[in-house]
């Protein structure tokens, strides 16, 4: 059986995180706590990917969020223009799609084995995932360049 | 000979991150946004590198990549995965079907421009050849 804490999910979502920034994106990344100012926004409208983790014995959800006012930047960046709803949604679900990806590949090196699902990607204010009976939730916030984005990480153990 | 380059992926931000790290080179480039699209225009265009993504709707890119080995006109085109899935049994079935390399997302732009140029001629494109 796996035993995952919630330290180890919370490097595991740093380092998923701040490597696909980092390497896709050229950003760094500032980790804050949760509930500060910048998440309190309510004007800002974010994307949000969420991708599911399957395997044996276990499953669990990620959790990406991102300002649509940052996306459209790093649209701008990456595609020369202004990108529309569609490219964002499109951005947004392919940097949880490698997020996740780190994420599987940390959990693999711990002993999990199983499939990312296609990440689902729907737009408004902040989400946040409900903490369930027998799992291990983590909530990560960030700032990069001014902008809040968030990471979570939902793992629970599979009972038969 | 100027090579064609097809990039196969679901997401057009990819599809296009990839045509402009190429765009600079003298190549002819085209895309596809799943497996199915892309025999089909590999079929058309006989490209010299396929660069595909495994999780893609419609058709998968080793469903795909099964596809183009038995083809005999393309069974021998270069491949490079480019994924976010790195597990050892998706590595493991594309290495049995000559996938020529491997890479995962995120990537290093500059690595898989590399490994792109170990299989066919990059050459800069000069003033009079812009894309």
């Amino acid at each position: 059986m796996l035993k995952i804490t919630l330290g180890d999910l919370h490097r595991i979502a740093a380092g998923a995180i701040t490597g696909v920034l980092a390497i896709q994106l050229k950003r760094t990344l500032e980790e804050v706590t949760p509930n500060h100012e910048y998440q309190k926004d309510i004007s800002v409208t974010y994307l949000h990917a969420l991708v599911p983790l399957t395997g044996m014995g276990m499953n669990g959800e990620v959790l990406f969020q991102i300002p649509v006012v940052f996306a459209t930047m790093l649209a701008i960046e990456l595609l020369g223009k202004n990108g529309d709803i569609e490219e964002l949604r499109d951005l947004a679900g392919e940097l949880g799609n490698m997020i996740s990806g780190m994420v599987k590949s940390e959990l693999t090196s711990v002993g999990f084995s199983g499939t990312l699902g296609t990440p689902v990607v729907t737009s408004g204010s902040r989400k946040t995932l409900r903490a369930e009976t027998n799992s291990i939730l983590c909530h990560t916030e960030w700032l990069c360049e001014g902008h809040s984005l968030s990471l979570h990480i939902q793992y629970r153990e599979n009972s038969f | 000979m100027i090579p064609k380059i097809l990039t196969v992926d679901d997401s057009k931000m990819i599809r296009m991150m990839l045509t402009r790290l190429f765009s600079p080179y003298l190549c002819e480039l085209y895309e596809a946004g799943n497996g199915e699209e892309a025999l089909e225009v590999a079929g058309r265009e006989k490209p010299n590198l396929i660069i595909l993504d495994y999780n893609m709707p419609v058709m998968d890119g080793v469903t795909m990549l099964r596809n183009l080995r038995e083809d005999e006109a393309l069974r021998k085109t270069p491949v490079i995965l480019l994924t976010a899935d790195s597990s050892a049994g998706l590595i493991s079935t594309v290495a049995r079907l000559g996938v020529r390399d491997y890479m995962t997302k995120p990537f290093h732009e500059e690595q898989l421009l590399a490994k792109a140029s170990r299989i066919i001629d990059l050459m800069r494109r000069t003033p009079d050849q812009t894309a």
